[in-house]
Formats: C-alpha cells, sequence, structure tokens
C-alpha cells in the first residue's frame, strides 16, 4: 500500500518535473552574445572649421559649437548665428591665442584641465528682449565649469584692439566663472563687501567711483559675489599691473580683494599680470602692424 | 496526528530541495552568453612613454631634423638634434648665433596628459621663442609608421606641426646650405664694417680739406648744387640747386647716415625724374672727393671747385645772366669800378695787384698807393670797344688811366661767363712806360682765356659784382656799378 507520503508524492513529482521542463525550456532558451564592437575614433576632419574644432577637442577636450542651436540661449533673447567664415580665424586667432596660450605658457596642462566642456559662438551679443526688465546685452555667460557663451564673433577683426580686447576680457571674465565653480571664490572674499552689493537695485544706478568705494572694480561687480570675482578678472588682465596697484590703494576693500584674486590664480600657477602683459603685448604688436 | 505532520515536514523539505535546483538551473541553465570584451586598455605613463622616446632619440648617431618656422620668422630654420643618454643634447642650427655645433645642453619632459619636450633655456628654441614668437617646449608624439615624431608648441598658441625626423642627407645639405649663408652673410658683414669705417675715415678726410677756391659744390653728370652747410655734429647738408637753369634756386637742408659705401640722405632730394638719395664715396683729393654715384643723377665730386654750381639769372627775367646783364647796352658810362681799398680784391688778387703796383712804382711817376683801381668798361656807345683800364694818381695831379682793350666773346655770355679777347690796342701810356707785359700778365690772371664768372651779391640794397676766375677762383675782384639801374638788379 502507499503511504500517504508516496500518494502524495506521485503528484508533485510530476508537478516539479513539468516545472522544470518549462524553465528549461522557456528560461533556458538562450541569447546571443551582444557583439563588441571596437570604438571607432572620428575621422579627423578635412574642412578647416571642423578641423579646428576637433583639435580643440582632442587637445583641451572641449567642444566649440558654433552651429546655431537656440537652446543655448534663454528664450527670451535674441542672438544671430555666427558667419561660418569667421569662425576658423576667431578659433585660431582668439582662442588660441588670446584665451589658451596665456594660461597654457604660464602652466603646462592648465587648460586641459580647467577648459569648459562647451563653448558656444554667437555671431552677435545676446540681447534680451526690449521692454523687459532685464532689458541689456550680454556679452558672455558662463554655465557653471562646463559651457561658456562667447558672443560678437561676427565683429572678428584684428585690426580693432578694442573689439579684441572686448572679446578677451569677456573670455576670461567667464574663465573666472569656471574657477570659481571648480575651486570655489578664496576664502573670505564674499564677506569683503558684505551688505555693500547692488541687492534689489539695479547695478547701473551705481557710479564707478561708487563701485569703486564699495570695494568693487566695476558696478557691473555688485550684482553678485560671482560677478564681483569676474569683473576683478577682466579688470586685472585689461589694465597694466601699475594701474593696478594704483587703483587699489585707493581702499582697503580693494586692496583686499586684489590680494585675494590675485593669489587665487598664483596659488594655481598663474600671475594674472603676466597674462595682461601678454594680452597687451598682441594688442600692440597689432597696432604696430 | 504527528505521521501526517511528519510527512507534511517530508514534502516540505522534497520542495525545497526541487526549488533549490530550480533556482540553479534558473541561474545556469539561463544564463545569457557573454560579449567578449577586449583588455580594458591601461593608459601608459608620461614618464614611460618619455623612456621610449628617449631610447628613440639616442639611437640615432646622426641625430635627427627638426624643421621649425616660429610664427613671426619669414623662414623655416633647419635644427639637427643629437639626443644623448641622461637627456644630454647636442644641437646646430640655421639660425645665426646658434650656427655651431653645441654640447652640453639638456632637454626634459613635461606634461600629465601628453609628454611635452622642453629644451633648456640656451638653446637656439629660446631665442626663437624671444625673438620670433616661438617656443621651447613641444608636445610630442611618435608616429610609429613614419618613425618620426610631431612636435606641437605646447601652449595652444596654434596646432602647427612640426616634423622630428631621422637626419638625412637632403636635411643635412639643407642645414649645410643655411649655416654657410650665415658664414657668408657674417662674413659680409665684416666687409660692409671694413668699408664702413673706410668710409668714415674718407669723410673726416674730405672735411679736413681747407681751400680758398672760390666755390664749394656737389657736383654730377646731372645734378650740381652749392653746399652752404655741412654740420658734421649734426650730420647734415644744406645744399641749394635749381631744378633747371632757368628755375628759381631751392635751398633744402638732409641729414646723412653713414653706409658702407658712402652717405645716404634723409630726405632724399628728389624733383622730375632725379633723385639723389646716396652719395658713393670715391677718392678723396686735394680739394673734394670723388662722388662714383649720387642716386640717378651720375657721377662726379663734392668739396671746392673753380666753377659755380648753376647759372645766376635775373629774378626779374630768368632768360638773363648775370654776365649778360652786364654786357647788355645800356649807354655811357657802362662799367664795372673798383675803389682801393684792399676788400674789393681776394687775397690772391691781392698779391698779384701789389707785384704789378711794384711795377707800376719803377716805371711810372703815379702815386700808386693812393690810387691803383680796376674799370672794366663794356660798349658806353654802340660803336665803343670794351676794355680795362688801370687807373692811377698823377703825381702832378688827377688820374692815370691804363687801357687795355678786349672784345667779349658773347656765345659764353648764356653760361654766366664773360671772356675777354686781347685786341692788341692799348693805351700809350700803356705802351710808353713799359708796363704792358706785367700789366697783361696781370690781366691774364684776373681775366684768364677761360673767362670769369660773374657772381652778383647784395650789399645792403644794392648789387655788386664779383667776377671770378674760372681758371683759378682763387682769383677774384668785387666791382660796383656805375649805372645805378644795374645795382638795383637781382640775381641769384
Amino acid at each position: 500500500m502507499k503511504s500517504p507520503y508516496n500518494i502524495l508524492q506521485s503528484p508533485c513529482r510530476l508537478l516539479v518535473a513539468s516545472a522544470v521542463l518549462f524553465v528549461l525550456f522557456t528560461a533556458c532558451e538562450k541569447e546571443d552574445a551582444i557583439p563588441y564592437e571596437p570604438y571607432e575614433e572620428a575621422e579627423v576632419p578635412t574642412d578647416p572649421t571642423e578641423l579646428a574644432v576637433y583639435n580643440i577637442l582632442q587637445e583641451y577636450q572641449s567642444k566649440i559649437i558654433y552651429r546655431y542651436d537656440r537652446r543655448y540661449k534663454s528664450a527670451d533673447a535674441f542672438a544671430a548665428p555666427p558667419d561660418h567664415d569667421m569662425v576658423l580665424p576667431y578659433i585660431n586667432n582668439v582662442i588660441r591665442k588670446l584665451y589658451i596660450a596665456p594660461y597654457e605658457r604660464q602652466k603646462t596642462d592648465f587648460m586641459r584641465e580647467h577648459m569648459p566642456i562647451e563653448m558656444v559662438m554667437f555671431g552677435t551679443s545676446l540681447n534680451y528682449v526690449e521692454g523687459d526688465e532685464r532689458n541689456f546685452s550680454a556679452s558672455g555667460v558662463a554655465y557653471g565649469l562646463s559651457r561658456i557663451i562667447i558672443t560678437g564673433v561676427n565683429g572678428y577683426d584684428l585690426n580693432n584692439p578694442s573689439w579684441l580686447r572686448g572679446q578677451y576680457a569677456t573670455l576670461h571674465h567667464e574663465m573666472a566663472h569656471v574657477l570659481d565653480k571648480i575651486y570655489g571664490r578664496p576664502i573670505g572674499f564674499d564677506k569683503v563687501s558684505t551688505g555693500l552689493y547692488a541687492g534689489g537695485t539695479a547695478y547701473n544706478v551705481f557710479s564707478q567711483a561708487e563701485a569703486r568705494e564699495r570695494g568693487f572694480w566695476r558696478n557691473y561687480g555688485m550684482t553678485n559675489e560671482s560677478e564681483d570675482f569676474a569683473t576683478w578678472v577682466d579688470g586685472l588682465v585689461t589694465n597694466p599691473k601699475e594701474e593696478v596697484l594704483e587703483i587699489v590703494s585707493a581702499n582697503d576693500l580693494l586692496n583686499q580683494k586684489y590680494q585675494m584674486v590675485y593669489n587665487f590664480y598664483l596659488d594655481r600657477g598663474i600671475d594674472i599680470h603676466e597674462l595682461q602683459v601678454y594680452l597687451q603685448q598682441i594688442l600692440d604688436d597689432l597696432e604696430e602692424e | 496526528m504527528k505521521r501526517i505532520l511528519d510527512h507534511f515536514n517530508k514534502i516540505s523539505q522534497w520542495a525545497t530541495l526541487v526549488c533549490l535546483a530550480l533556482t540553479i538551473v534558473g541561474i545556469w541553465g539561463c544564463k545569457d552568453e557573454t560579449t567578449d570584451l577586449p583588455p580594458r586598455a591601461e593608459a601608459e605613463d608620461i614618464a614611460e612613454i618619455a623612456e621610449t622616446y628617449d631610447e628613440i632619440l639616442t639611437a640615432e648617431t646622426e641625430g635627427w631634423v627638426l624643421v621649425y618656422k616660429p610664427e613671426a620668422y619669414n623662414d623655416s630654420v633647419y635644427i639637427q638634434l643629437w639626443f644623448q643618454p641622461d637627456r644630454a643634447l647636442e644641437l646646430i642650427s640655421g639660425y645665426r648665433g646658434f650656427h655651431t655645433r653645441q654640447s652640453g645642453k639638456s632637454y626634459h619632459y613635461e606634461g600629465a596628459y601628453q609628454p611635452i619636450v622642453v629644451f633648456d633655456d640656451t638653446t637656439v628654441f629660446t631665442a626663437l621663442a624671444d625673438e620670433h614668437n616661438g617656443s621651447k617646449k613641444f608636445k610630442i608624439n611618435y608616429v610609429e609608421d613614419r618613425e618620426e615624431f610631431e612636435l606641437t608648441r605646447s601652449d595652444g598658441y596654434n596646432d602647427i606641426v612640426f616634423t622630428l625626423k631621422k637626419a638625412d642627407e637632403e636635411s643635412l645639405r639643407q642645414l649645410d646650405n643655411q649655416v654657410q649663408d650665415i658664414l657668408d652673410l657674417i662674413a659680409w658683414e665684416e666687409e660692409q664694417e671694413r668699408l664702413s669705417q673706410e668710409t668714415m675715415s674718407k669723410f673726416r678726410d674730405f672735411v679736413a680739406i681747407e681751400s680758398d677756391f672760390y666755390f664749394y659744390n656737389l657736383t654730377t653728370e646731372n645734378f650740381s648744387a652749392a653746399v652752404n652747410e655741412l654740420d658734421t655734429v649734426n650730420r647734415s647738408l644744406e645744399l641749394t640747386y635749381k631744378q633747371t637753369p632757368l628755375s628759381p634756386p631751392s635751398t633744402t637742408a638732409v641729414n646723412y647716415t653713414f653706409y658702407p659705401e658712402g652717405i645716404i640722405f634723409n630726405p632724399p632730394i628728389e624733383y622730375g625724374s632725379l633723385k639723389v638719395d646716396t652719395l658713393k664715396l670715391g677718392e678723396v683729393g686735394d680739394v673734394s672727393m670723388e662722388i662714383l654715384s649720387a642716386g640717378n643723377t651720375g657721377s662726379g665730386s663734392i668739396g671746392y671747385s673753380h666753377e659755380a654750381p648753376y647759372l645766376y639769372t635775373n629774378v626779374a627775367d630768368r632768360t638773363q645772366t648775370a654776365a649778360a646783364a652786364l654786357y647788355t647796352y645800356i649807354g655811357s658810362s657802362n662799367l664795372l669800378y673798383t675803389a682801393n681799398t684792399d676788400d674789393y680784391f681776394s687775397t690772391e688778387t691781392l698779391s698779384l695787384r701789389s707785384e704789378l703796383r711794384e711795377v707800376f712804382r719803377d716805371k711810372t711817376t703815379d702815386l700808386v698807393d693812393e690810387r691803383f683801381n680796376l674799370q672794366l668798361y663794356f660798349k658806353s656807345s654802340p660803336t665803343s670797344t670794351p676794355s680795362l683800364q688801370l687807373s692811377s694818381r698823377k703825381s702832378e695831379g688827377g688820374n692815370s688811366f691804363y687801357l687795355l682793350s678786349h672784345t667779349v666773346v658773347e656765345p659764353v655770355l648764356e653760361d654766366n661767363v664773360l671772356q675777354f679777347e686781347l685786341t692788341g690796342n692799348a693805351s700809350s701810356n700803356v705802351v710808353n712806360t713799359g708796363v704792358r707785359d706785367d700789366y697783361e700778365a696781370f690781366y691774364r690772371e684776373i681775366f684768364p682765356e677761360e673767362g670769369v664768372t660773374v657772381v652778383p651779391y647784395r650789399v645792403g640794397t644794392t648789387t655788386r659784382y664779383r667776377l671770378v676766375s674760372k681758371k683759378d677762383s682763387r682769383i677774384w675782384v668785387n666791382y660796383v656799378h656805375q649805372v645805378a639801374a644795374q645795382r638795383s638788379l637781382v640775381f641769384d
């Protein structure tokens, strides 16, 4: 006589066997391995502009984007795309000579380690909607440490020192934002002018003299601490050391910030006054030509 | 009840085993085929790459050649480099100052992402960096299939690639050519320096010339100017010249600098198609210096001369020379005269005059100390004959006039020259006193066959006339015209 165990066992075996078979037929239906496709390096472009972009990407891991895409600007801003003919000379003569080289000459690999991931070109300034309370034009924008917006490319003219100076002032201003995001502003910088920023007031109601009295390089720096830091940098790269020292000797607030900004760069291997001398030399050479 | 529970436990154990088996089957049996990935590539350390590069570089005993063009240099510079153990370096280049083989140099590497070769500060690379916006630091990359290195300046200033290749016959030939060019240039410069020294010495000798010749000119085949002033301190010349014989004179000051073969005018003198921008200097003579060329105006000389630099013409009528104006018949009293004082005569003429005076003292009774004047007559009537008259004081009172008749050679008047031919006629006192030979000899000194140049000059508001011997300009006499209208004419 079958034991109750056996009685119970028989259907159970059947059930188990069925389950096993089911699993084997379903779960063990094997898929092919995903084939390995080796990474193919992008072909080196033959178009000179694309090649210049490619080389910058290879050397500094920074992508220059010059094709117009409205997503790179805010909806209430207008800007024209860069003229294609201007892009290559701009890369070779502005980005390389006036933006990358000044740092790299002083500190090897500095730009490889600090250049923003993307640099987006526009042909004109970013003009915010007229009538809007934001109504103004921006000559550059930095988005964190990843992207810089370059404007005014269509005005490219190496024989125009004013344009050139404006371009490199903007580039180094935006670079200051990048460094700010990577390292943070110098300790204590934000406290120097505590309570003296424009706050809810438009910065441009303050004169240059008032801004300087409050420890700002220029009134745009009164917008916030980040712009305060970046305006100091564009001031230092566009003015000779002697003039800077004379300006900052006017009050202790200016002097404190100058020391902080100067040392911030020096700690990273960059003497910002040497940077100014190099840039000024390029302008002088152009004027001699 | 216990049995039931036992059975239940057994069943439960069995089910557990089955589930476990199913899980194992599920895991093993249902495991997908995996993709075979290549081993993860490990980034080679920069130091290792550098060592590999060192091995490749030092293996070439003939060295490597880099053809490098700095940003602000017109040419490419060939540089041969011998890389040696311990990162020692020897190099030679086709760049001046570094065109001989340098040893005891070094190089090293930088860079965290890509090797950057850095040549030491005393090599040609630093010179090219400082003087021609080059670089001494290059990103370096070995291209295995071509067995050569690619170098790009490391600061990102541009992305131009230069190739460092094993030295071969062609590249060494190019390097040799550049080095030879430098050696030739150095030799040439040394020669130029020698010539410069020679030129400056020549110019010093020229400036030191002293002479009583009347004129001081710069004259070439197609250009002639009076040298009014030569200032060796400020290195400047003031010149007066006429663009054409009928032009008014132009006065200009030019600075000069030396070049190996002469001097350079700044600014150059230019008019029409003529240009005097340089004076190529020749030999220095007694009174002048040879000019081998003066711009495009031909050869000539600078210095003292018996010849006037240009024609002196009437400012009211440029076609009329001073000589022609004197010769023009204007009626009676058409004569020039001197006073008895020394200031009417040049030093040389005074000497001649003294000698003649002694003759007259010996052979006449005249009081030659009181009066011994010259009077040069042009035509006082349409038929009269011009003459030179020497006038002295008679002992009994009144004046003696010793007359030598002559005619004027008219064609040379337009050259501003008075050229006289003695007619052979003389006054009786000339013949009778026996002074004729000496008098005629004196005459031929002050009026040589070559003629005299008429040099008008102003005294106060009147014009006087200096007649300068073309044969020997140290001999000249100042005259006053008898006719007021002639004294009012202005020439330059």
